[in-house]
C-alpha cells in the first residue's frame, strides 16, 4: 500500500507542476510618433504624422497632442493646419478600441510665406495610466524646400502575402509609393543614343525568341513545349530559361530582349508569358530615338503597333499591352529603393547553371545613381556608424546589390526570417547617405509582405 | 494471449527435502532452476526470495498466505490457500517465440510455427523492457525498420524493407487506422497508444488478399490488450526523461503518466479503460529559447473496451481517442522598439475518434469473425501571433490555416471453414471474405468540396495440408469508386522437414491505392502549382519471398533466414505537362525495385536471452521515364542488431541492452552537372549506431527502470545530399535525434 500513496503523491506533484497558472495584469500600452522628423515643402505640402501604439488598444483613449507653432500661425488661412484641428495649441485625440496607428496630418495653410526654413513640433502626452508615452514623444514638421530626412521608421507595403504591389521609397523625403506589380509588361530604357527593353521581372514575365521576324504568320503552333519549359522557378537548366528573363543586376546589355533592332524586318518575334498564363507574340524595333512595339494575342492575326518615346525624368517608359503606356515607376530622382518581388538567377552550384526563380521580399535598387553596401554588425554596431566609416565600406550599384541578403528564406521546416546580423548603408542619387536596419519581415500580425525598416542620414 | 496462458504446475507429492525448503524445476527438463523470484505473501508483510543454483528456496517456517514464483523464462506460477508448501514445484517454459499465437492473415488464431507466413512479434515485454514511448522507440530497434522524422509534426515516417511509409499497412486489431493522409496512407505510428498494445505483429510482403491495398512492404499489426484473466487489473506508470540535457519539472523533457484499468464485472463481461498522457517538451537544437527545433507536442489518449465472451462466441467494442497538439513557437520579433515583441506560432491539433466492434462467432467447425469500425480523423493547422507581453493571439490570414477531415466507415466479414474436405491425410479448409469501406475526405487543400471514395472487396482462400506441406492460394477482388483495380492473387507454401526445420516460399500480388493528396490536393502559390490527379491508378506490385526456420536440438537457439524480392510498378509521380499553362500532377509512371536477405537468430537459455540478426538491402529506383537503359543498378545498405537481457537473480535486477547499427542509406539523385545534363548522382546518408540500455528492480508489484537511450549520443549524420542544389559539391546533415537522453520509469501493477 505504501507503493500506492508514494505514487499518487508523486503523480500528484507533476500533474499539479503541470497545471500551475499565474493570475495576469494589464500590461499598459506605449505609444509613440513612428517618426520624429517629417518634412513639408512645394511638392509635398502636407505630411502624415504616424502616431503607433505598441499593440490594439484594448479600449478607447484620449490622447493629447500639443502643437508648438514656433514663428507660424495656425489656421487654414494662415500658415498651416492640422487634420484633427488644435484648440489653442492641442488636439484631443480620441482613439478608439482595436486601433493600433492613428494620424495627425499637417498641411500648409493658404497663406505660407516663408522665407526661411520653420519648425514646428508636436508632443504627445497621454493621462491614461494604461497608455504610455514612449521616447518618441515629440516629432518636428520642417517647412522647407530643402527638407532632408534624419531618420525614420517606414513599413514598406506589399500588399499582402502574394505581394501584389511594388514599393517605392524615398529616403530623403521619408515616402512611399505603391504601384501595382501587373500594371506593366515591358519597360523601354529613355536612355540617349541608345534602346533597351526590359521585361517586368517582378510579375514573372518571360521573353523567349523564335526564329522569324513575321509576326502575323506566328500561332500557338509555334510554341510547342513552351509551356512546361517557360515557368518559373525552372529547375531544369538545360532548358536554357535563365535566357528568357532579364539579367538581375540590371544590365541593359543582358536583357531576355537583347539588341535592339534598327528595322522591322531584322527585329524577331518574342513570345512572352505573363504571370498569369496569358501568352503574346512580340516584336519590338527602333524608331529614330523611340521605339515602335507590334503586339497580339498569340492567336491573332490583327497586330497593334505602338510608338514608344523618351522621357529623360524617368528610367524607363512602361507599356502594358491593354492599356498602352502607363505610369509605374516615380521621377528617377526620386526614389531609391522599390520593394516587392522579382526574377532571380540562381545558380545550381556549378557555373553557368542558372536557372530564373521569383522571389518574394525582394528590394531593387533605382539603377539612377544608387548604391548600397552590408555591413555586419559584428564589424561595426548600427548606432556607432558615422560618416567616418563611409570610405571603409565597398558599394554595388547593382540593382539587385541589396535584393534578399536582408533575410534568409526558411525551408520545410523553418520560416523566413530577418538576419539580424546585418545592416545596410545606401547612397541616393543626391549624394546622401543612409544607414537602414530592417526590423520586422512581416506585420505585427504575421502578415508576409509588410517588412518593417529604420534608417538615419549618415553624419 | 500471453496473460491467458497462465497454467497451473502440477504439485509433486515425494517429499526430497525438509519441509523448510523448496526446489523449483523446468517442467520439460526436470532441471532445477536458479533465479526464479519467489514472493511470499503472509498476512502483514511479504517476503522475497530468489532460488539458488539447485533450485532451492530456504522458506520461513510459518506458511504464506500466497506464493508467486517468477522467472523471465518461465509462465508465473501463483499459488493461493496452500495447506502446506510442497517440496518441488514445476515452473512451465514460456512459449518459445515459435510457440506463440498470432492472427495477422491467418484464418483463426495459431502458432507462428504452423502460419504459413512468417509472422515477427514484439511484445508488450519489450515495451517495458526499453522504456518506450512509441511504437517508434521499439521498431527502430528492428531490422529492414527505418524512420525518418517530421520536425514539424513529430511524426514518425516508417520505412519498411525499403519501401516509404505508404507502402505500409498499419492495423489496428486487423482494421486499417486513418491519419493525416487518409485511410490508405503513411499512419503516424506515434499517434497510437502503447499501453494499449499488447503485442504487434510484423508479416513482410503484400497480404493483399486479407487486408487489401498498400500492404506493398508489408503490415503492421498491433494487437491491444482484451483482460488478463485476473478480476482486477491496474496499471500505473510515469515516466520521466531528459530531451538530450533538457528536462525539468515545468515541461521540458518528456514526462508520461498513463493508468490502465480492467475489471470482471460479470464471468462473461469484462470491461477496460485506459488513460495516457505524453508530454515532450521538445528539444532546443539549432534554435533558441522558445524557438525550437524539435517541436513541443503534447497527446491525451484515451479508450475503453466493453467484451462479452460467451460459449461460442465473443464480441467487443473497442474506442480509442487521441488528441495531440504541438506548437511551432517563433523566433520573437522586436523590431524597432514602438511595438510589443511578437512572434509568429503555430499549432498542428490533431483528434481522431476509432470506434470498432468487433464479433467472432463459432457455428459447428465454421468460424464467422466480423468487424465493424468507424474512424473520425481531423487535423488542424493554426498560426498565429502571440503578443509576447501580453501573451494575447491573434490569428494570421487565411492562407495559412488548413483543416483536413477523414471520415473512414469499413466493415469485414470473413467466414473460415465453411467448406472443409479431407481425404486421407490431405485436408482441405477455406476462407471466404467481404469488405466494404467509404471513406471520405474534406479540407482546405482539396479541390472543391468533400470526396467521397467507396470500396467493395471480396476474398476467397484455400488451404490444403498434405502431410508436412501447407499450400494457401487466394485471390482478392475490388470495385472502387475512384480507379480501377486489378484482382490481386497470392500462393503461400510451407513445407516441415522436420519439427524444428521449416520451408516457406510465398508470392503476392499487392497494389497502392492512390491517397487523396494524389487524387485531390490542390496547392498553388507564386512558385507552385500543383493539382492532383482523379485519373490515378494504383500503383501494383510482385512480391516473392522465402525463409527457412530452424531450431537447434540441443541448444535454446532458433534461426532465420529470410529473402525478398519486390517490384513496384507504375509509381505514382510528379509529373510536369508541357501544354501551355497546365500544373503540376501526378502520374503512373516508374518502377521501383527491391531486394534483400536477413538473418535472425534468437538465444534463450535460463537468465539470459540473446537476439541478433543481420540485413542486407538493396534498392532500385528508376529516375526518368525516357531513359532506363541508364538507370544505376541496386544500392545495399547493411543493418545489424543485437538485444540482450540478462537477469541478475541475488537482487532481482534486470539488465537490458539494444543495439543497432544502420548502414550508409544510398540512393541515386538526377543531379544536373557543369553540362547542363541530367545524370544521376549517388547520395548518401552516414550509418550509424544506436544503443539503449535499461536497468529495472521489481520490488512487489513495484517495478522501477533507470535507462539510457542512445547512449552513442546521436544527433545528425553526415550526407553529400545538395540542398536544392544551391550550394555546389557539399552536403549537409541529416537530423537523427536529440542527443542522449536519461529515463526513470516507475511502474504499478496490480492484480487480483
Amino acid at each position: 500500500m505504501r507503493a500506492i500513496k508514494l505514487l499518487t503523491i508523486m503523480l500528484a506533484t507533476v500533474w499539479l507542476a503541470a497545471c500551475g497558472d499565474e493570475e495576469e495584469e494589464a500590461v499598459p500600452v506605449n505609444v509613440n510618433f513612428s517618426n520624429t522628423s517629417l518634412g513639408i515643402s512645394e511638392a509635398n505640402p502636407s505630411a502624415q504624422v504616424n502616431i503607433v501604439f505598441s499593440r490594439a488598444l484594448e479600449s478607447d483613449a484620449i490622447l493629447q497632442i500639443n502643437v508648438q507653432s514656433g514663428s507660424l500661425n495656425y489656421g487654414a488661412d494662415a500658415d498651416f493646419t492640422t487634420i484633427p484641428e488644435a484648440e489653442n495649441g492641442l488636439i484631443e485625440y480620441a482613439a478608439t478600441a482595436g486601433e493600433s496607428e492613428i494620424s495627425v496630418t499637417v498641411a500648409q495653410g493658404s497663406g505660407l510665406n516663408i522665407q526661411q526654413d520653420e519648425t514646428i513640433t508636436l508632443t504627445l502626452t497621454s493621462q491614461d495610466p494604461l497608455v504610455l508615452v514612449g521616447n518618441n514623444a515629440t516629432a518636428t514638421i520642417t517647412f522647407s524646400e530643402n527638407f532632408l530626412a534624419q531618420s525614420g521608421t517606414i513599413e514598406l507595403n506589399g500588399g499582402g502575402p502574394d505581394i501584389p504591389n511594388q514599393a517605392f521609397i524615398d529616403f530623403s523625403k521619408m515616402q512611399q509609393t505603391t504601384q501595382d506589380k501587373y500594371s506593366w509588361d515591358l519597360g523601354f530604357s529613355t536612355e540617349a543614343g541608345s534602346h533597351a527593353v526590359i521585361l517586368n521581372s517582378p510579375a514573372s514575365h518571360m521573353a523567349r525568341p523564335l526564329e522569324t521576324t513575321d509576326i502575323t504568320a506566328v500561332s500557338a503552333a509555334d510554341t510547342a513545349g513552351f509551356a512546361g519549359a517557360m515557368v518559373i522557378p525552372q529547375f531544369n537548366p538545360a532548358v536554357g530559361a535563365i535566357a528568357w528573363v532579364d539579367a538581375p543586376d540590371g544590365d541593359l546589355s543582358q536583357t531576355a530582349f537583347g539588341e535592339i533592332a534598327a528595322t522591322a524586318d531584322a527585329a524577331t518575334v518574342f513570345i512572352i508569358k505573363r504571370d498569369n498564363g496569358d501568352w503574346q507574340k512580340v516584336k519590338v524595333y527602333q524608331s529614330g530615338e523611340d521605339y515602335t512595339v507590334e503586339y497580339a494575342a498569340i492567336d491573332a492575326t490583327d497586330i497593334n503597333t505602338a510608338t514608344i518615346s523618351k522621357d529623360d525624368a524617368f528610367n524607363f517608359t512602361f507599356f502594358h499591352f491593354e492599356n498602352g503606356v502607363v505610369g509605374f515607376e516615380p521621377l528617377k530622382d526620386s526614389w531609391d529603393i522599390m520593394y516587392g518581388s522579382f526574377t532571380e538567377s540562381f545558380n545550381l552550384g556549378a557555373p553557368g547553371l542558372n536557372i530564373p526563380y521569383g522571389f518574394k521580399d525582394f528590394i531593387v535598387l533605382n539603377r539612377h545613381n544608387t548604391r548600397v553596401a552590408m555591413v555586419m554588425t559584428a564589424d561595426m554596431a548600427y548606432a556607432d556608424f558615422s560618416s567616418a566609416d563611409i570610405n571603409s565600406l565597398t558599394f554595388d550599384d547593382a540593382i539587385d546589390a541589396l535584393g534578399e541578403s536582408w533575410r534568409q528564406g526558411g525551408g520545410p521546416t523553418s520560416a523566413p526570417s530577418l538576419h539580424e546580423d546585418r545592416f545596410f548603408v545606401i547612397e541616393d542619387s543626391e549624394g546622401n547617405y543612409f544607414k537602414i536596419l530592417f526590423t520586422r519581415l512581416t506585420s505585427p500580425t504575421g502578415e508576409r509582405g509588410y517588412p518593417e525598416f529604420t534608417f538615419e542620414l549618415v553624419q | 494471449m500471453r496473460y491467458s496462458l497462465f497454467v497451473l504446475a502440477l504439485l509433486l507429492s515425494p517429499v526430497l527435502y525438509a519441509q523448510d525448503r523448496l526446489q523449483v524445476l523446468d517442467e520439460e527438463t526436470g532441471r532445477p532452476i536458479a533465479g526464479v523470484m519467489a514472493r511470499l505473501v503472509y498476512e502483514s508483510n511479504e517476503e522475497l526470495i530468489i532460488s539458488d543454483e539447485e533450485g532451492l528456496i530456504t522458506l520461513n517456517e510459518k506458511k504464506p498466505e500466497q506464493l508467486v514464483l517468477q522467472h523471465m523464462g518461465y509462465d508465473i506460477l501463483h499459488l493461493l490457500g496452500l495447506d502446506k508448501i510442497p517440496s518441488q514445484l514445476l515452473l512451465k517454459p514460456k512459449a518459445t517465440q515459435l510457440d506463440e499465437v498470432v492472427v495477422t492473415g491467418q484464418f483463426e488464431a495459431q502458432s507462428i510455427k504452423n502460419s504459413v507466413y512468417q509472422v515477427r512479434t514484439i511484445n508488450e515485454d519489450r515495451f517495458i523492457a526499453q522504456g518506450a514511448n512509441s511504437i517508434q522507440d521499439v521498431l527502430s530497434n528492428e531490422l529492414n525498420m527505418r524512420f525518418s522524422r517530421d520536425n514539424a509534426t513529430g511524426r514518425a515516417g516508417l520505412n519498411f524493407q525499403g519501401l516509404s511509409g505508404q507502402y505500409v499497412k498499419i492495423l489496428l486489431d486487423g482494421v486499417q487506422i486513418t491519419g493525416r493522409a487518409g485511410t490508405a496512407n503513411d499512419i503516424d505510428l506515434n499517434q497510437i497508444n502503447i499501453n494499449a498494445i499488447e503485442r504487434i505483429e510484423i508479416v513482410e510482403g503484400p497480404l493483399a488478399v486479407n487486408y487489401g491495398a498498400d500492404a506493398l512492404a508489408g503490415v503492421v499489426n498491433i494487437i491491444t490488450k482484451k483482460g488478463n484473466g485476473q478480476k482486477l487489473n491496474i496499471d500505473l506508470a510515469i515516466q520521466e526523461e531528459t530531451v538530450g540535457q533538457e528536462y525539468n519539472w515545468q515541461g521540458d523533457g518528456i514526462q508520461n503518466h498513463s493508468l490502465q484499468l480492467g475489471y470482471q464485472i460479470a464471468p462473461k463481461l469484462f470491461a477496460q479503460g485506459e488513460l495516457r498522457r505524453n508530454h515532450f517538451g521538445g528539444w532546443t537544437g539549432d534554435g533558441e529559447g522558445r524557438d525550437k527545433s524539435w517541436y513541443p507536442k503534447t497527446q491525451l489518449f484515451t479508450g475503453g473496451l466493453l467484451r462479452y465472451k460467451g460459449d461460442n462466441h465473443e464480441v467487443y467494442y473497442r474506442l480509442d481517442y487521441l488528441d495531440e497538439n504541438i506548437q511551432n513557437l517563433g523566433r520573437p520579433v522586436v523590431g524597432n522598439g514602438l511595438r510589443d515583441p511578437f512572434a509568429i506560432d503555430e499549432h498542428f491539433l490533431t483528434q481522431r475518434w476509432m470506434h470498432q466492434l468487433q464479433g467472432e462467432f463459432a457455428m459447428g467447425e465454421a468460424l464467422l469473425n466480423t468487424v465493424f469500425s468507424y474512424t473520425d480523423f481531423r487535423r488542424n493547422t493554426h498560426q498565429f501571433t502571440t503578443n509576447l507581453l501580453t501573451e494575447n493571439t491573434q490569428t494570421t490570414n487565411d492562407a495559412e490555416q488548413d483543416t483536413i477531415r477523414h471520415q473512414a466507415y469499413f466493415f469485414r466479414g470473413t467466414l473460415a471453414n465453411a467448406v472443409r474436405a479431407s481425404i486421407g491425410s490431405a485436408e482441405f479448409t477455406t476462407q471466404i471474405g467481404l469488405e466494404a469501406n467509404r471513406e471520405i475526405a474534406a479540407g482546405t487543400n482539396l479541390t472543391d468540396g468533400d470526396k467521397a471514395i467507396n470500396d467493395l472487396a471480396t476474398f476467397v482462400s484455400g488451404e490444403l495440408s498434405i502431410d508436412r506441406l501447407k499450400i494457401r492460394p487466394g485471390v482478392r477482388f475490388i470495385y472502387n469508386s475512384v480507379f480501377k483495380t486489378i484482382p490481386t492473387p497470392s500462393v503461400n507454401l510451407k513445407y516441415n522437414w522436420s519439427d524444428r526445420l521449416q520451408l516457406r516460399l510465398g508470392y503476392g500480388r499487392g497494389f497502392r491505392a492512390p491517397s487523396t493528396r494524389e487524387l485531390y490536393h490542390e496547392f498553388i502559390d507564386a512558385n507552385h502549382n500543383i493539382l492532383g490527379n482523379e485519373n490515378l491508378k494504383p500503383e501494383t506490385s510482385h512480391n516473392f519471398n522465402g525463409d527457412l526456420t530452424w531450431s537447434a536440438k540441443k541448444l535454446p537457439l532458433t534461426v532465420t533466414v529470410n529473402g525478398f524480392f519486390n517490384e513496384v510498378t507504375n509509381r505514382i509521380t510528379f509529373f510536369i505537362p508541357e501544354q501551355a499553362n497546365q500544373p503540376t500532377s501526378y502520374t503512373n509512371l516508374l518502377d521501383f525495385r527491391s531486394v534483400g536477405t536477413n538473418l535472425r537468430t534468437s538465444y534463450q537459455k535460463g537468465p539470459l536471452t540473446v537476439n541478433a540478426g543481420f540485413s542486407y538491402i538493396g534498392l532500385f529506383q528508376q529516375l526518368n521515364a525516357e531513359a532506363e537503359a541508364n538507370q544505376p543498378g541496386y544500392v545495399f545498405s547493411p543493418e545489424w542488431n543485437t538485444q540482450l537481457s540478462y537477469l541478475w537473480k541475488a537482487p532481482a535486477i534486470t539488465f537490458s541492452a539494444f543495439y543497432k547499427h544502420t548502414g550508409r542509406a544510398k540512393r541515386y539523385q538526377l543531379i544536373t552537372n557543369e553540362q547542363g545534363e541530367e545524370v544521376p548522382e549517388l547520395q548518401w546518408i552516414e550509418a550509424f549506431n544506436w544503443l539503449d540500455m535499461t536497468v529495472s528492480k521489481q520490488w512487489e508489484s513495484l517495478n522501477v527502470s533507470l535507462g539510457v537511450r542512445n547512449l552513442a549520443d546521436i544527433t545528425s549524420v553526415n550526407n553529400n545530399i545538395r540542398g536544392g542544389g544551391a550550394h555546389g559539391g557539399g552536403g549537409g546533415a541529416t537530423a537523427i535525434a536529440y542527443g542522449r537522453s536519461y529515463f526513470l520509469r516507475i511502474n504499478y501493477q496490480f492484480n487480483k
